[in-house]
């Protein structure tokens, strides 16, 4: 079903935890709320949830407005991040506590927990108790408690926080599967960006209590809406600069730093012409000192990640910028070496100072 | 822990240990072996051997009359006790409210009030409103003490508990009280148990309110024991405690089997 938050706001006296947040997530599709701890993502999850009362604003879920529903009347599976099994029942009973809150017969109760005991690969374990349980395996019992009641909505809270990395992106790309396949629509809380561009259709990006952007991986990482979205997801160069020409959208900046480059407006410039420019460290090419449109800089560090390559540059002003690059074009530097940095011709933003 | 026994220090330690638990358990033995006795009166190491005071003891009716109306006492108030305990655990560390110290401290507060000024306060309360008949008045100075034992236990476990638990049980569709019926109950029962049975004992073996609030033709184990010795120290009152010693070793006993049983289980 379809979740619409409207204008959803929660104060405590003076301090505001969510300023004002208004998201639609379309049947099956999954939002992602991002961003650092306090910033209110968890808050407004959990106002969904119906553990915490907004000051404003509406929650609903399909037709029906649910703001005031008390939270064992919203029908939504939770996955906390503590994963909050019963310690006092075993894996099964702990998948079929839903089941017998609705009232479903005995037959169709144990027939539902094996089935989503073998979907969730936890079929020899069903009589364990969780403390006999590895944190994987405890993960995908929450998830399969939270699955197994059929929930209108599925809500997630940091659900991979406590697995380690490689455990990780496999069992975020399993619950993505599962969702899709299930056709439930989610709301996820993370503060791990790559995790919320790996799962999620949309991510909300939130700072203090306020909703920052909202759109697609791609729209947030290649457009954010303001240096902070920019900051949080992914790496990030900024070089100031000054606009020379161009309409509201796009520009060309002079760069302080020597070269000119066209860019794409974001936010309003304002009475003032100065900018700085957002260059992701793959908008980046190594090249030869002296070319044309190259910044030059000295290689100070080098750090090699597989694939990926991040050389570490600084400029002549004392800027430092990291550029991600492959193994084979990162010959060409070497530490203390002087180097030309060429920026890509599109996909260069500035935001106003 | 291990103490290194040789070095100076390490014996000392041994010696103090050794003497505090003589001074805490001999007197406990004395009664034990005592009543073993052949003579008229206490007296240790007992003088020839005979099981005439425990006999006694065991075929005295008054004892087992006053035993049974202790069980009966201690049962009920410590089951209030309890209910009243984790409910005002569970206000206190759940919800923030003006006033909420203060009432905690309240709670709290029968165990630094003499119990003789209580028993006082509450024999004229009784007596002037004719409030609560027969055993009920007792059961009910015995659960006004027995609450802080349930208090003291119960509040760090509430504390500790887990609130997620509780959201996860709502989460899935359990009203507040079913919530915490099927989760927080069964979750914190060792901690809830542990302070039953300490009010048990309170209530089990207290002799003041007792003096002052059993029914005159019904007193209690420790108030007829209390009598007896007021009457002249025959060796069958040392019996009783004896038993009661033996009592509590078993039930001692058998709470560490069963708990070993069940760490077995696991």
């Amino acid at each position: 079903m379809q979740i619409e938050l409207r204008q959803l706001r929660k104060t405590y006296g003076p301090a505001i935890a969510v300023a004002e947040i208004s998201a639609t997530i379309p049947q099956g599709k999954m939002l992602a709320l991002l961003g650092p701890s306090g910033c209110g993502k968890t808050t407004t999850l959990r106002m969904v949830a119906g553990f915490i009362a907004p000051s404003s604003g509406s929650i609903h879920v399909g037709a029906r407005d649910i703001t005031t529903l008390p939270a064992h009347k919203r029908d939504t599976g939770l996955v906390f991040q503590s994963y909050a099994l019963f310690p006092h029942l075993s894996a099964a009973e702990n998948i079929a506590f839903g089941l017998r809150r609705r009232g479903v017969a005995r037959a169709e109760r144990e027939q539902r927990v094996t089935a989503m005991l073998d979907k969730l690969k936890l079929s020899g374990l069903a009589e364990r108790l969780p403390r006999q349980l590895s944190g994987g395996q405890q993960q995908r019992v929450a998830v399969a408690r939270a699955l197994v009641i059929n929930p209108s909505i599925l809500l997630l809270d940091e659900p991979f926080s406590n697995l380690d990395a490689k455990l990780r992106e496999g069992t975020g790309l399993e619950l993505s599967r599962l969702q899709r396949e299930l056709g439930l629509t989610s709301i996820f809380v993370t503060h791990d960006q790559s995790e919320a561009m790996s799962i999620a259709d949309t991510i909300a990006v939130m700072k203090d209590g306020v909703l920052q952007q909202i759109g697609s991986a791609s729209e947030i990482y290649e457009q954010p809406a303001n240096r902070f979205v920019a900051e949080f997801i992914g790496r990030a160069n900024f070089l100031p600069g000054r606009i020379l020409s161009g309409d509201g959208r796009s520009h060309e900046v002079a760069l302080d730093a020597g070269i000119t480059v066209p860019a794409i407006a974001s936010g309003h410039p304002g009475g003032s012409s100065r900018v700085e420019v957002l260059i992701r460290p793959e908008a980046i090419t190594l090249t030869e000192t002296g070319r044309s449109g190259s910044l030059t800089a000295t290689v100070e560090a080098i750090s090699y990640h597989g694939a990926t390559v991040y050389v570490h540059a600084r400029l002549a002003d004392g800027t430092l910028v990291t550029c991600a690059t492959t193994p084979e074009s990162s010959r060409i530097a070497a530490q203390g070496d002087a180097i030309g940095l060429l920026p890509a011709g599109t996909r260069l933003v500035s935001f106003p100072i | 822990m291990t103490i290194a026994w040789r070095s100076p220090l390490g014996a000392v330690l041994l010696l103090l240990c050794a003497l505090s638990f003589a001074y805490l358990l001999l007197p406990i033995l004395v009664v034990v072996v005592a009543p073993f006795g052949a003579t008229g009166y206490l007296a240790f190491p007992p003088q020839g051997w005979t099981l005439k005071w425990y006999a006694a003891a065991v075929s005295d009716t008054r004892y087992l009359a006053a035993l049974l109306v202790s069980l009966r006492i201690a049962l009920a108030s410590a089951l209030i006790a309890c209910v009243i305990g984790i409910a005002a655990a569970y206000a206190l560390t759940r919800y923030d409210f003006l006033g909420r110290r203060l009432l905690e401290a309240i709670f709290l507060s029968p165990l630094i009030l003499p119990t003789l000024v209580l028993a006082v306060g509450l024999t004229l309360f009784f007596t002037r409103t004719g409030l609560l008949q027969g055993s009920w008045r007792l059961i009910a100075a015995h659960v006004i003490i027995c609450i802080p034992y349930v208090l003291r236990v119960s509040l760090p476990v509430l504390r500790r508990f887990d609130r997620s638990l509780e959201e996860a049980a709502r989460n899935l569709g359990a009203s507040p009280f079913a919530a915490f019926f099927l989760v927080v109950l069964p979750v914190v029962r060792p901690g809830i148990v542990a302070g039953t049975v300490l009010a048990f004992i309170t209530s089990f073996d207290e002799v003041v309110l007792a003096l002052f609030l059993a029914e005159p033709g019904a007193p209690t184990l420790p108030v007829t024991i209390y009598s007896a010795v007021q009457l002249g120290f025959e060796p069958s009152v040392a019996a009783i405690s004896g038993l009661l010693v033996l009592a509590t070793f078993m039930v001692m006993l058998l709470y560490h089997l069963l708990s070993a049983f069940r760490r077995q289980r696991d």
